[in-house]
């Protein structure tokens, strides 16, 4: 794209020049709400100069991300926490990789934020190299933090965010934004990221405070200590507290601080490398601390580690797939779940190891990973006989091979399908499902190939559903689909979630039958279908008590006046309506 | 006084043209100056709505840029290429209670998207509309509706032009005033086109043809050519020897004349649609297909006419 107006200023005082350009490409992200390979509401949105500002609404040349709010957090599909007695939950919940032509001393980030703006929180930077075919050939990488702050709530207007940012060492043409969107009362749109920097380092950046402070905030392998005998037996108050104590005292602290308390003396060290402080290890939230280095000290410590998260981390040749393999092969017996959401490093070697020394995972978190794995790829899964809960969002599995992890899986719970554009048919697979009679959400978003036999299908088995997302399957459609989805919702009555976004042909008929049978509903979206209408929403809040969001957004036979007395007639439902301005 | 209003606004619509490539956008850097010349377009567009002449006051009818009517136009530049556009949506929908403008402008508004994006192959411009309808689909509105599409692209580097054409728009190739390349019309039958829809749910007697069913060629094209492109609001209405004397009359490749004819072009051709004892090209079609008619056909008018011609030097 060689459209980036990059305009460059001299300034006639000593600086140094002045360099501000917007994003050549999006490289990397981890949720978005159009499809693959398209150009409506797709992250790569974000490259280029601006388009939509200062335009406020819901757009299709935007930059959307997969969800927003609370309502996927209260969905029965929501992932439980896991990690340190986590206290502090981690405000990323997607993030953006976008890469600049020019390297620069990042001075200013400009954000252009076009629909329901507060939600980015983290701004990195850092350098990565490619060569002239493109690819990137890093074999490490330096993030540095340039701002981070609380979301913001959200006011309906557009603006340019533009937050100070901290001073850093290296140029940078790297950018990655950390978004947090719970608070948002709908989906963010992002227009454009503007990277205003210098060319050279004017030399007075360096702030030593801060470079000192990433340093020890690194998490590195620690060595032994040398403490002096003396101080070695002597621990002061600590030596009367009984083990069990303090163990219960440092199983309060957080990752970061049981590293850094470790070095304060050996009985310490015992406690914080105690193998029971690490079942369950989240590393997410330092995903861009996390490097070889990093497993390589946690290794001997995870002997009972049950649950893991790296999503998000180890990119841009941060961690090899060697050492991901090694740290498995150590660490892998107990694991229970593993969580390696946007793992761009993962290679069809590490999917192997998982699979044969993993045997009892549970859950697997795959969501995102499209890099290096193609079809074949995910085919040793099927020996994993434990599974209840598995994310394959935006994977390139395919057919046969989603269709062998569910045959050998029928303990399946929780199966996320979403935004798989390489299934061949989606009914062959939904009709191999019924099998799982356990399986209690199932999110088929953007499903291409899901026809009304596929739906046929899941009414038969799957009774047991709670949640089930069928948001833009177009080919739910014809004559036949009013019957086969009222025949649907009659067998699965426990659902509380039902996703229906663009599925064009859902009708008043349809919104008749969920009023009839499912009584504990209690998120519904139906944006975009043209014949649903105020009579068929309001029976389904009057029947459905527990009722809490309703999506009626681009839902053209309601008129807005229609929405406001729905949602004065029920406050305790989120009635939500997107628009459009041109 | 509502003459003086529709004049007023026939004169907005025909100022509403585009401003030339300038050499600006593309230039080559100073020193690495290739030895060949680079070939560009000036283009300018003009367009009258059935609407406007006929009932002035219809409410909702507000400009746009790029529509006429029901119909719709781009042009936008990516790199070497020029890429233009016409769609001509299907009135009929309006006893749907549907906005025919709605669906060939969204389609229109994709394709330029999709070109200023790049997200383009500049020898298949079907594959240009095949991918404009289906983020149609992808969009959260439910964009219902039909259009003809037409769409060129002129690779200024390999001096070829590439086109798609699905229904009854059309393109003209023009050089030394006689034309030497034109547009294949699709029909089901008279006064029928190929169109690309996308119909609401239950009613499944609406025409759709694929993208695909598009008619594509490629030209070699050169400097001093004049490429018209149209709905068939002018092809209907003005025989193609009138229009080659429109285009004769142009004495240079400047933004102004290639304005003033189009101008002349698309006022010609409402004129003689509005003409009752006019024998258009239209009328002799009906006869030929046995239907007694005389007149012009009042339609929209959509023209758009690029000069290819040299892209400036800016150093001298």
């Amino acid at each position: 794209m060689g459209c980036c107006p990059s305009r460059i200023c001299r300034p006639k005082t000593k600086m140094s020049t002045t360099v501000s350009q917007f994003a050549k490409e999006v490289l990397h992200f981890s949720s978005q709400y159009g499809t693959d390979g398209n150009v409506s509401y797709v992250v790569p949105n974000l490259a280029g100069p601006s388009t939509i500002y200062p335009s406020y609404g819901d757009m299709t040349a935007a930059c959307v991300f997969r969800t927003y709010g609370p309502w996927w957090e209260l969905a029965p599909s929501s992932q439980p926490e896991i990690g340190r007695n986590a206290k502090k939950p981690y405000l990323g919940q997607d993030f953006v990789d976008l890469w600049y032509a020019e390297k620069v001393y990042p001075t200013e980030v400009r954000i252009y934020e076009t629909y329901h703006p507060g939600a980015v929180v983290q701004i990195f930077a850092c350098e990565i190299h490619r060569d002239q075919a493109g690819q990137i050939v890093n074999n490490n990488v330096r993030w540095q933090l340039l701002w981070s702050g609380r979301p913001q709530v959200s006011l309906s207007d557009p603006r340019i965010f533009s937050p100070p940012l901290r001073k850093v060492r290296f140029a940078s043409n790297l950018i990655r934004l950390v978004v947090h969107h719970q608070h948002l009362r709908y989906y963010t749109e992002l227009d454009a990221v503007e990277l205003v920097g210098t060319l050279q380092d004017d030399g007075t950046d360096l702030d030593a405070v801060y470079a000192l402070r990433m340093q020890t905030l690194s998490i590195r392998s620690q060595d032994d200590l040398n403490v002096s005998p003396s101080m070695a037996i002597d621990n002061g108050c600590f030596d009367m507290l009984p083990g069990e104590l303090i163990q219960l005292i440092f199983s309060d602290l957080e990752l970061l601080d049981l590293c850094r308390a470790a070095p304060t003396c050996k009985l310490f060290k015992k406690h914080c490398y105690d193998k029971l402080q690490f079942v369950e290890l989240d590393l997410q939230p330092y995903w861009h601390k996390v490097n070889e280095n990093t497993l390589d000290g946690l290794a001997e410590r995870c002997q009972h580690l049950q649950k893991l998260s790296l999503a998000w981390c180890g990119d841009w040749g941060s961690l090899s797939t060697e050492s991901f393999s090694s740290f498995i092969l150590e660490c892998g017996a107990e694991l229970r779940c593993l969580r390696l959401s946007a793992c761009a490093f993962l290679t069809p070697n590490n999917i192997s190891v998982i699979a044969s020394k993993c045997p009892k995972l549970e859950e697997l978190d795959l969501s995102s990973v499209r890099v290096k794995l193609d079809s074949d790829a995910f085919n040793p899964l099927t020996t994993l006989s434990n599974l209840t809960r598995l994310n394959l969002y935006r994977t390139r599995i395919t057919e046969t091979v989603v269709i062998n992890i569910i045959r050998n899986s029928p303990k399946l719970e929780h199966l996320n399908l979403g935004a798989i554009q390489t299934i061949q048919s989606f009914d062959n697979v939904v009709a191999e499902l019924v099998k799982c009679k356990y399986l209690l959400s199932l999110n088929l978003w953007r499903a291409r190939s899901l026809t009304i036999t596929g739906l046929g299908a899941l009414s038969e088995g799957c009774k047991n559903l709670q949640e089930i997302d069928l948001g833009w399957c177009v080919q739910l459609r014809g004559t036949q689909f009013s019957s086969s989805f009222v025949s649907f919702v009659q067998s699965c009555r426990k659902l509380r979630k039902l996703f229906l976004t663009a599925v064009r042909s859902v009708s008043n008929n349809d919104m008749n039958a969920i009023a009839a049978y499912l009584p504990d509903l209690e998120q519904l979206d139906v944006l975009g279908t043209l014949s649903v209408s105020t009579d068929g929403v309001q029976r389904i809040l009057e029947s459905c008590p527990k009722m809490r969001f309703c999506d009626l957004s681009f839902c053209n036979s309601m008129s807005d006046m229609e929405i406001i007395v729905l949602r004065a007639a029920y406050p305790k439902v989120t009635i939500q309506r997107s628009f459009v301005t041109s | 006084m509502q003459s003086v209003l529709v004049y007023g606004r026939h004169f907005a619509r025909c100022v509403m043209g585009y401003i030339p490539y300038d050499a600006s956008a593309s230039v080559d850097l100073p020193g690495r100056r290739s030895a060949r010349r680079q070939m560009q377009l000036v283009t300018a567009s003009c367009g009258f709505s059935k609407d406007s002449a006929a009932n002035n006051n219809r409410p909702g009818q507000v400009f746009k840029k790029d529509i006429f009517g029901d119909d719709a136009c781009f042009v936008a530049k990516y790199k070497n290429y020029d890429v233009l556009g016409v769609a001509d949506g299907v009135g009929g929908w309006r006893d749907y209670g549907i906005d025919p403008s709605q669906f060939p402008s969204q389609l229109m508004k994709t394709c330029e998207r999709l070109v200023k994006l790049g997200h383009f192959n500049a020898q298949s411009p079907v594959a240009i509309i095949a991918t404009s309808y289906k983020e149609l689909l992808e969009n959260k509105t439910p964009c219902i509706g039909s259009s003809t599409a037409c769409i060129i692209v002129i690779d200024n580097e390999s001096k070829t032009l590439h086109s798609a054409n699905l229904g009854d728009s059309g393109f003209l190739i023009v050089r030394g005033g006689k034309v030497v390349h034109r547009s294949e019309e699709q029909q089901h039958y008279f006064n029928t086109p190929f169109q690309l829809s996308i119909a609401p749910p239950g009613l499944n007697t609406i025409l759709s043809d694929s993208p695909e069913s598009a008619s594509s060629s490629s030209v070699p094209i050169k400097v001093g050519d004049i490429v018209l492109m149209a709905t068939d609001g002018l092809f209907d209405n003005m025989p193609e020897s009138l229009i080659l004397k429109e285009i004769g009359k142009i004495k240079d490749q400047t933004i102004s004349s290639i304005q003033s004819a189009v101008n002349a072009i698309a006022e010609r051709a409402r004129e003689f649609a509005y003409d009752p004892n006019y024998m258009s090209p239209f009328a002799e079609h009906a006869r030929a297909n046995g239907m007694e008619f005389l007149g012009g056909k009042p339609d929209d008018i959509t023209v758009l006419i690029s000069a290819v011609c040299y892209a400036q030097d800016i150093d001298s």
